[in-house]
């Protein structure tokens, strides 16, 4: 079952523990898939459709199955979250999602010598506004 | 079995905080949220926790019904970053009523650390987040509980005969879902390209510096005195796209420290316009009603805010709901009391001494219950006791008054008295003494 949520600190916490050893270039793997997860944990607490499983719903197409930096790309640009007074209370803690522009999923597949990770602090620090934004929402009741 | 409602669940919680044998650093907060749903956090780690402790708050987060949440026990492990939730600047200590039981004993008043999730609000409570930040000119907010009593059109009045006295007078009219103030002073076509609520666009979007040229007016009403009158109006000269503009302006903006929120974008456009001009008054129009705007206004910005009453139940309380919400933050009333002063607006021209006297006592009932300090009768009063008598001038209970009269309905002050506009002796007869009390608070004159 999908946990989104559960999924961000896991892979949070992991991307830490790898930072500190030096192994950085999954290390920011990690970062990225735990922006990932913790922004479709704000969508589905904001109502976006699911399958039975947890997942984002495949049909129709929303556009919000995507990795980073494209499903950022969908956040920040205000499109995913409802009108109304918290229409921007959650995107404003995020000011650093947009440090994701180099990341990719391939990146699992490069060389080491290949990877932008002159760009992990970025990386890590859009990570740590995301787990932050997290313990708000949990915090407004409005993500169990 | 009756549900358990919002106030009742806030008792409940209350009251579940006050169990024995809770290690000293493990006293619980309680975190309630957007629904109002009611959370316990402790800042400390489970493992550090009772489990007879852990056992009673959990039986009370059922006990809070549909208020309560399942797992609403919550320490720092359920949190990414614990600091920014336990260090939050919106934990208060926050007093919970008491009240008469069934059998006729009192259940006494318990105070509790609070951290209240609210959509929009919280702006009340914000008083010392920029205490060391005396502003260069005072600024003087004009609010009403309820719309239509004068407000705009004694900030106008204030303006004129401060202009006329030489002073370099600054106006921003912050009532921007009913603006109105810059019509009073500024024919259509003399305000400036933009307006306040153009501000918040482009600052959202990181070019509002480039449009401060051209966000204030000079008053014609000004023009024949020896200082000036500088409008910042809510909406800018031919002006078609207010409304897509308001919908967008109360947004809370991301930047490189964080998110930015609504309060303090509005302090920094008041701090940039006052660098720009250089006044030697700011007043400002809030909007009436309980809104952020008045919030930051009166609350974050304010030297002094004047409060408009007429001598209503309604209005009454209204005033006796906002000050409730002081009176239950002690810290953050102490920061705001001292700064507000009630004005008896629209004063009938009949039976004078009576109608004058009623206000009185009605304010002063108010300020009693929910501002002042209790001193028990009989017991001397401390020096430093923020309480005050009911005949007491000069206390915020004692009303400045701004007398009705028939000339300022529908009142144009920039229609010459030649061409039937309003003429100093009438000026003078309803805002005169008024404007002198003002004078007297703000510059000591």
């Amino acid at each position: 079952m999908i946990n989104f949520r559960g999924a961000a600190r896991r892979h949070f916490a992991d991307a830490k523990l790898l930072e500190q050893q030096v192994r950085t270039a999954n290390a920011g793997q990690l970062y990225g898939f735990c922006v990932e997860c913790g922004l479709k944990a704000l969508l589905v607490a904001h109502g976006l459709p699911t399958e039975s499983n947890g997942d984002i719903q495949r049909k129709p197409k929303t556009g919000y199955r995507e990795h980073m930096p494209s499903l950022g790309q969908i956040v920040s640009g205000l499109t995913a979250f409802p009108d109304g007074r918290q229409a921007t209370r959650y995107v404003a803690m995020l000011p650093g999602i947009a440090a994701f522009s180099d990341w990719s999923v391939d990146h699992r597949y490069y060389d080491e010598s290949r990877l932008p990770l002159a760009s992990l602090p970025g990386w890590r620090g859009a990570a740590t506004e995301v787990m932050s934004m997290l313990d708000q929402a949990i915090v407004d009741g409005v993500m169990q | 079995m009756n549900p358990i409602r919002f106030n009742e669940a806030l008792r409940l919680a209350a009251e579940a905080t006050r169990f024995d044998h809770l290690p000293a650093d493990c006293q619980p907060g309680l975190i309630r949220d957007i629904y109002g749903r009611i959370r316990f956090a402790i800042d400390a780690s489970s493992s550090d926790f009772p489990e007879e402790a852990y056992r009673h708050f959990q039986k009370t987060c059922i006990a809070l019904g549909a208020y309560g949440v399942r797992d609403g026990v919550m320490f720092r492990e359920n949190f990414s970053n614990p600091e920014t939730i336990f260090n939050h600047p919106d934990w208060h200590e926050t007093i919970v009523s008491g009240h008469e039981n069934e059998d006729g004993s009192f259940a006494e008043d318990i105070v509790v650390r609070l951290l209240d999730r609210q959509i929009t609000g919280q702006d009340w409570l914000h008083t010392t987040e920029n205490a060391d930040a005396i502003p260069a000119a005072p600024r003087i907010v004009f609010y009403g509980i309820k719309g239509g009593v004068g407000r705009s059109t004694a900030l106008g009045m204030l303006a004129y005969l401060l202009a006329q006295e030489g002073k370099r007078v600054l106006l921003l009219d912050f009532d921007l879902e009913s603006p109105g103030l810059s019509g009073l002073l500024l024919p259509p076509e003399r305000r400036a390209g933009f307006g306040l609520v153009d501000w918040f666009i482009e600052d959202a979007v990181g070019q509002s510096d480039s449009l401060l040229d051209d966000l204030v007016a000079d008053s014609p009403l000004a023009e024949n005195c020896p200082g000036s009158i500088r409008v910042a109006s809510a909406i800018g000269n031919g002006e078609t796209a207010y409304l897509a503009k308001l919908a967008r302006a109360y947004a809370d903006v991301p930047t490189p420290a964080g998110a930015e929120r609504f309060a303090h974008r509005m302090r920094r456009l008041v701090e940039t316009l006052e660098a720009k001009e250089l006044p030697e008054v700011v007043l400002i129009d809030s909007r009436a009603g309980l809104h952020d705007l008045a919030a930051i206004s009166i609350a974050g910005l304010s030297s002094v805010a004047l409060l408009f009453a007429t001598d209503s139940p309604q209005n009454w309380q209204g005033y006796q709901q906002l000050f409730a919400n002081w009176q239950c933050h002690p810290e953050v009333l102490r920061g705001v009391r001292e700064r507000l002063a009630i004005v008896h607006a629209l004063f009938p021209e009949s039976d004078q001494e009576g109608r004058a006297r009623h206000f009185l006592e009605n304010s002063w009932t108010l300020f009693r219950e929910t501002l002042y300090d209790n001193v028990e009768a009989g017991s001397e009063t401390p020096t430093d006791a923020f309480t005050f008598d009911l005949e007491s001038e000069g206390a915020p209970h004692f009303p400045l008054r701004v007398r009705w009269n028939a000339r300022f309905q529908e009142f144009d002050p920039l229609l010459s008295e030649a061409k039937g506009g309003v003429g100093q002796a009438d000026i003078d007869l309803a805002f005169g003494p008024f404007v002198r009390s003002v004078k007297s608070m703000v510059f000591g004159e």
